[in-house]
This record gives C-alpha cells, structure tokens and sequence, in this order.
C-alpha cells in the first residue's frame, strides 16, 4: 500500500512536467517509467516499458486547446502495476514479459481516464482566472500572481488522486486476471512476440510523424545502414 | 535588468494554471508581473499594464519567452496599449505554430526514436540521451529567444525568420524516417539474438514486416493505436501457437 501511495506522489510530481512546469519531458514514458521503477527498486522493467508506450502516442500533440492521450499516466500504471503485481504473486523470470504486456494492456484504458481527470482540472482552473478577474477589478494587484502558483497544486492534486485510484483499479485486476492464463508455452511465446509487435506499431506510429516526400528510400536507407552496422558491432 | 531573468525563469510556469477558457494568460501576467512593477512607477500605468496582460494569451510555451522579452521591451519604451496587444496577438499564433511543428512534431519524435533504439540496445542511460537530444535545442530557443525580443522589442517579428523553422523541420522529419528504419532493424536484430530456435526466426522476420505495413495503414485508416494494441497481442497469441 505505501508503495502505491509513494509512485502516486512520485507520479503526480512527474506529471507537473506534461503542462503545468517546465516541459522537459520528464513525463515522456522513456522518462517517466524508468523514474517510477526505480522508486520500486527496479529501473529496468520501467525502461522496458516506457520504450513500448513512448512511441505510441508520440505523434499526439497538446496543440491550442486538444489534450492528447495522458501517456504519462500509462507508463507510471503499467510500470508499478507490473513490478509490484509480479512481485505479489511470485512470478518467475521466464513468465516476466507476459506480465508485462498484461499490465501495458490494462494500463492503456486506465490512462483514457487519467486523459478525463486531466480536462476536469483545465476546466476547474477556469477559477483562477476568475479569481484574477475579480483581484484585477478592485485594483488589488499585489497577489494575482499567486493565482497562476494555486493551479499547480490542482494539477498536482488531480493526478496524485487520480494515479492514486488508477493503480488501486489495476493492481487487482492484472493480480486475479493473470494467475487465471492457462500454463501454456505457446501462450509465453505469444507474449513474446507481442513485444515485438508493440515495438513495431510504435514504429508505425513514428513513420506517420516524418511523412513526407521519398519516405521509402529514407527509410530503407535508415534499415541498411543499422544492418549493416550490427555486422560489424555485434558479431 | 533583474526582472528579465525573473521573467525567463517564471516563463517555465507559464502553464501552471492552463484553463480551457484562458489558456495561458494568467502564466504570462505571471511571468511579466514583476518587469512591469518595476517599469510603471505610478500606480495608475502599473494597473493599466497589468489589465493588458490578463487578457486570453496562448502560444508554444518554448516560445514564449520570446514574445515576453519583445513586451517587456515595449513596456519599457511607453509603447501603446493596442501596440502591446496588437504585438501579442500577432506573434502567439504565428509563433504557436513554429513552434508546436519544431517540438512536438519534430523534436519529440526525433529525441524519442533515438533513445528507444539505445534502450533496445540495452543502455540503461537511454533516458538521459532522450532528455539531452530534446532540452538543448528547447532551453536555447528559450534563453535566446527571451534576450533576442528584449533586444528587438517589435523588430523579434522578423528576427525568428532567420531561424529557418520550417527549413529545420523538415530536416528533422527526414531524421525521424531515417531513425524508424534503424529502429525496424534494432527490432529485427534483437529478436534473433533473443528469438527461440534458428528456424522460427525467418518467420517472425516476415511476421514482424508484414506487421509494420499493417500498422501503418490501419494508423492511416484512422484506426486508434490503442486497438491497435489489443489487436497485437491478440494477434500474436494466435499466432504464439503456430511458431
């Protein structure tokens, strides 16, 4: 329990960075999950999981009023609910990855709602400037710009609940769901392969990105070059 | 001279209380709050400019700076209210615009390809290659931005058309392409150092190829990544029995 509440707050503080502070892109999933599964001792699993959510919604863009998909909250869902559900029921390493897509599966709908909480706080903070309005028309500006600070304590409250419930939601689930998977070899091969398959829609989805003249040979070019790279690196 | 760099450190919270109604407004009165308290010593033009900078404002929060230092300039210089408001709006929406195609059309794809394929290669320091790759171009245009609109005031208008933004932008989305074909090869490569038997490995090489087509047209069909998804491991547990 105290760890769910530790990567809520952790979460929460990361998901300042999506609009409220900084922008550095702390909250990119590549970012993000290794920071959460360090928080539970095990970065790794945080790394491998944000580098399949990373690319799935990067052609999202938080452009004039659209709010994009809340990947951050995916990548602090999936990567706690993984670490701390495998560690729960046991698993061994063999079984490691199968558990690690169950919990990016489950992490993707749970996001959809992180995505809702965030359009409730941008409407709430509508108050702020409200407040702003009526600070401006009886001419006290000494405090106005305390109105701008008090929203990032409801961003920070709004993903801090909302992780918070988000991780309650899917920690159960992923734990009585997974023990359920019939014990099949065939089945652990299919979750390795969907790896793999992640990892090539994220592609897809970043090919979309740089659409423009020549794409094929630009990447064909990309593709031979790495072949040709790994023949001299790895071999 | 110390309220310009107040104004560019408070710039990084220009989106701290981000409304639907008035997006970045209160961030930028934030932001220019202390220049023009120490600009306007009569209370009377100190109200005045800060009614001015409540107004709805939205623009790349990059960006920004640029346009606050370019008002900062004019608040210095006496400019008029409708010549501070008419700069505003002219710049937020044709500075929005470069610079949401730069960074997150761009750069973000760039800087992410680039540290997936390090985090697939197995370098735990992936993360940090993502976040160097994606803040230096970001933190320059910032400080530059901020000293060069303080420098120009108005003239900043033209002063960002040196920068080439759409040139770049279309180098960078070459990048993108070019990485996405390392990145197919990344894949295909730690699949057979991790794949299971010489023989499936030609298969899932097809399998993986013929996926990406599929991706890419069902992407382009408008079908949501997240089904997408499902649809993966659904399809993969398929064919999880046949390999």
């Amino acid at each position: 329990m105290s760890d769910v509440l530790i990567v809520a707050l952790v979460g929460a503080l990361i998901s300042l960075d999506r609009t409220a502070f900084l922008q550095m892109m702390v909250s990119q999933p590549i970012v993000a999950g290794p920071i959460v599964g360090l928080v539970l001792g095990d970065p790794v699993t945080g790394l491998t999981i944000g580098c399949v959510l990373e690319l799935f919604w990067i052609g999202a863009l938080p452009v004039g009023g659209s709010i994009p998909p809340d990947e951050t909250t995916a990548a602090v869902i999936a990567t706690s609910v993984c670490i701390t559900a495998s560690r729960d029921i046991g698993v061994t390493s063999a079984l490691y990855l199968p558990i690690m897509i169950f919990s990016i599966l489950v992490s993707i709908p749970l996001s959809i709602a992180g995505q809702r909480v965030d359009i409730f706080v941008r409407n709430y903070n509508r108050k702020f400037a409200l407040n702003a309005d009526e600070l401006a028309r009886v001419g006290n500006f000494a405090h106005i710009d305390r109105e701008n600070l008090k929203g990032l304590f409801s961003f920070f409250m709004a993903s801090f609940f909302s992780l918070l419930a988000l991780i309650g939601l899917g920690l159960p689930v992923v734990k009585t769901l997974y023990p359920l998977l019939p014990n099949s070899e065939r089945l652990v091969n299919g979750f390795y392969l969907s790896f793999y398959l992640f990892i090539s829609l994220g592609i897809a989805v970043l090919m979309r990105t740089g659409k423009g003249k020549s794409m094929a040979p630009i990447f064909l070019a990309g593709f031979l070059i790495g072949t040709i790279l790994y023949q001299f690196a790895f071999k | 001279m110390g309220y310009i760099s107040s104004a560019f450190f408070r710039s990084f919270l220009i989106q701290s209380s981000w409304s639907f109604e008035r997006m970045q407004s209160l961030g930028f009165f934030y932001s220019v709050v202390p220049a023009i308290r120490a600009i306007h010593k009569t209370e009377d033009k100190f109200k005045e400019a800060c009614r001015r900078h409540l107004e709805f404002f939205n623009t790349n929060p990059y960006m920004a700076p640029a346009i606050i230092g370019a008002v900062i300039r004019l608040e210095e210089d006496g400019a008029s209210d409708d010549d501070i408001k008419g700069l505003k709006s002219a710049l937020m929406g044709a500075y929005g615009a470069l610079g949401d195609s730069l960074f997150w059309s761009s750069l973000r794809p760039l800087a992410a390809a680039s540290s997936v394929i390090f985090a697939l290669l197995g370098f735990v320091w992936a993360p940090v290659v993502f976040l160097v790759i994606y803040n230096l171009p970001h933190i320059f245009i910032r400080g530059y931005g901020m000293i060069m609109g303080y420098k120009m005031g108005i003239g900043i208008v033209s002063t960002i058309m040196l920068l080439d933004i759409p040139g770049k932008v279309q180098s960078i989305k070459r990048g993108i392409l070019f990485l996405s074909g390392f990145l197919f090869s990344v894949l295909l490569f730690i699949m057979s150092r991790m794949g299971e038997g010489g023989g499936s490995h030609l298969w899932t090489s097809l399998i993986l190829i013929f996926s990406l087509f599929g991706f890419y047209l069902g992407l382009e069909k408008g079908i949501r990544v997240e089904v997408l998804a499902f649809i993966a491991v659904v399809v993969s547990i398929v064919l999880g029995f046949f390999l």
